[in-house]
């Protein structure tokens, strides 16, 4: 945290934006705090309909989304996203769940980046990089896209 | 089970007692039957005695041409044949009367009637004696006279014979009659009953199925039931698990950043992160202990590749401990799906490794069939258990009491492995000797073709 503030305004713009959609606040505040000590730039919410605020607002290079969450989950947050287009269904998604279904959850939004919680940092770390090296934007199969 | 006992208590005296019913109901009918038949044969008697006794008298009658030729004749020889001829008709009647009056003894108006033509033939014989005498001695117009005083009784006889021959029918009609009266009544009381038995075994049956199906209406509620607490249970299940891996992966985050931020830790922050390994692996096995019965009833596999495919992911970490894995496994198809068949055999493959003695661990793993089961045996040379840890082996959480502190585990793989078995409709068993190894027999169903 203290070397991310000390980074300099361009060193700032040039860190890749990630959005952390988690209900749980503690999850999200030790991920938000890793993350950005890694060089991501995070910006967090609780439930979709926040993150989904936070992605319009400025998108981010790739989303960090939970499942199961209230007031909009993460399937229908995925969802929503590719029906508002204006690239926002580019955007790659990592999805980290301790959902029993989560493979099938990924499988439904079409995302190559899922991690089944408890995760360890290493791993975390690893699959974000790659997300965000690769960004492979999720491809819902067709009788799933809305 | 209990359903067929309940309806074979209950059929079992109901049968009986229709058994019984019909038995006396034909035994009854049978006599009925029988005491007609009876009745019949008597009236037939009485019947061919009478007609006798008609033709004894019509006999007699002809004594009146007999009697005639006698006064006609002229030769004593023939006179004295006749004679002898008319006595032996006498003879006969009286005879056949006596018998008549013996028969008909019980019955006042033969009884009578027979007494009136003794008296008539009686009365009859002086006079057709005088008819003889004369005749013998040629006084034919004296005897022909005399002859013809006796026409109006012979009359009288035959009218007698008439009226007996008019009787038998009468009684013969009348016993046809009653015969077919009792046969009808009989008949009737047979056809009432065997209604009455009719209606009795359907009633019984009816009780009987009514009873079947109450049962199966009440297994059907409790089986949707079941399946609607199961499906509870499986949710439940499912939901303590996210709950659980929530701050779970929060702690092993956490844990992350400690050992980054704080290199120095590294013994704590290892047994932190152990313990949340071990966490996760205790939700993940009582995940899959709580959703093994969510196997679909046609799942089938076969045996020889899921065993292939664990053999190629344990077969690493068993050289590893200088051991060696062995597979004989024939192909099939057993009603055991592939997921559930691959958690079976890499559970019993893996405690196989992790329970090995001092010498190096030799595990095979064989599977043929066996008449109409698939047998699936895992057998290794390790540290064995003694009788006691043996029968408990299938325990959740059980830990055998020489467990070493190395082998890692919840004490749940062998429930998930009985748990998938018994599922699978199968049986397992266990053999093991302390210090010997142990052998985990597993018996599938084979799967019917498709």
């Amino acid at each position: 945290m203290e070397q991310a503030r000390e980074g300099s305004a361009l060193a700032e713009r040039s860190r890749p934006d990630l959005v952390v959609i988690d209900d749980d606040d503690d999850t999200s505040e030790i991920l938000a705090e890793a993350l950005e000590a890694h060089g991501y730039r995070v910006r967090r919410a609780a439930n979709g309909r926040d993150g989904i605020g936070l992605i319009t607002e400025r998108p981010p290079a790739l989303i960090l989304l939970d499942l199961d969450m209230p007031v909009l989950d993460g399937a229908g947050t995925a969802a929503r996203l590719m029906t508002i287009d204006h690239g926002l269904e580019l955007i790659p998604v990592v999805l980290a769940s301790g959902n029993v279904r989560l493979t099938a959850a990924a499988e439904a939004i079409g995302t190559p980046y899922v991690i089944a919680k408890p995760y360890s940092l290493d791993a975390l770390l690893e699959l974000v990089a790659q997300a965000a090296r690769e960004r492979a934007a999720p491809k819902p199969p067709p009788e799933v896209a809305r | 089970m209990n359903q067929k006992l309940s309806a074979i208590r209950f059929l079992a005296p109901a049968s009986a007692a229709v058994v019984l019913l019909l038995s006396s109901l034909f035994v009854a009918s049978g006599a009925a039957t029988r005491s007609a038949q009876r009745e019949t044969r008597q009236v037939e008697a009485g019947m061919v005695a009478r007609s006798e006794l008609a033709a004894r008298i019509g006999q007699w009658s002809t004594s009146q041409l007999l009697a005639s030729s006698h006064i006609a004749e002229r030769d004593a020889a023939t006179m004295a044949a006749i004679e002898g001829r008319l006595r032996e008709a006498r003879a006969d009647l009286t005879s056949a009367l006596e018998a008549a009056a013996q028969r008909d003894a019980a019955d006042p108006a033969m009884r009578s009637s027979i007494g009136e033509l003794r008296a008539d033939i009686d009365a009859m014989s002086p006079a057709l004696a005088d008819v003889l005498d004369l005749s013998r001695a040629n006084r034919d117009a004296e005897a022909e006279a005399k002859m013809l005083q006796l026409i109006p009784a012979f009359e009288r006889l035959n009218a007698a014979s008439g009226r007996l021959l008019e009787t038998s029918h009468r009684d013969t009609v009348a016993s046809a009659a009653r015969s077919s009266a009792a046969q009808d009544r009989a008949m009737l009381w047979l056809s009432s009953l065997a209604a009455i038995a009719t209606v009795l075994v359907a009633a019984i049956l009816a009780a009987a199925i009514r009873d079947v199906r109450r049962r199966q209406e009440e297994t059907w509620r409790m089986t949707a039931r079941l399946e609607e607490q199961n499906r509870e249970l499986d949710a439940f299940a499912a939901r303590v698990a996210h709950d659980l891996r929530g701050p779970l992966s929060t702690i092993a985050l956490a844990v992350g950043r400690l050992t980054e931020r704080l290199p120095d830790e590294r013994t704590t922050s290892d047994i932190l992160s152990r313990s949340v390994g071990r966490m996760e692996t205790l939700i993940r096995d009582l995940l899959a202990l709580s959703q093994v019965d969510t196997q679909s009833p046609d799942a089938a596999s076969d045996p020889a590749i899921v065993a292939a495919s664990v053999g190629r992911d344990l077969s690493s970490p068993v050289a590893d401990a200088g051991g060696r894995l062995e597979l004989a496994v024939d192909d099939a198809r057993v009603r055991c799906s592939e997921g559930l068949l691959r958690d079976v055999l890499w559970n019993l493959v893996e405690n196989a490794l992790k329970y090995r003695g001092a010498a190096p661990p030799a595990i095979r793993v064989e599977g043929h069939r066996s008449h109409d089961v698939y047998e699936i045996r895992v057998s290794d040379n390790g540290m064995g258990m003694s009788a006691d840890d043996a029968r408990h082996a299938f325990d959740p959480f059980f830990r055998g009491t020489r467990a070493p502190h190395a082998a890692e585990g919840t004490g749940l793989g062998l429930s998930i492995v009985k748990r998938i078995v018994e599922v699978s409709a199968g049986k397992i068993a266990i053999e093991s000797r302390v210090d010997r190894g142990t052998t985990v027999i597993v018996d599938l169903p084979l799967a019917t073709p498709a």
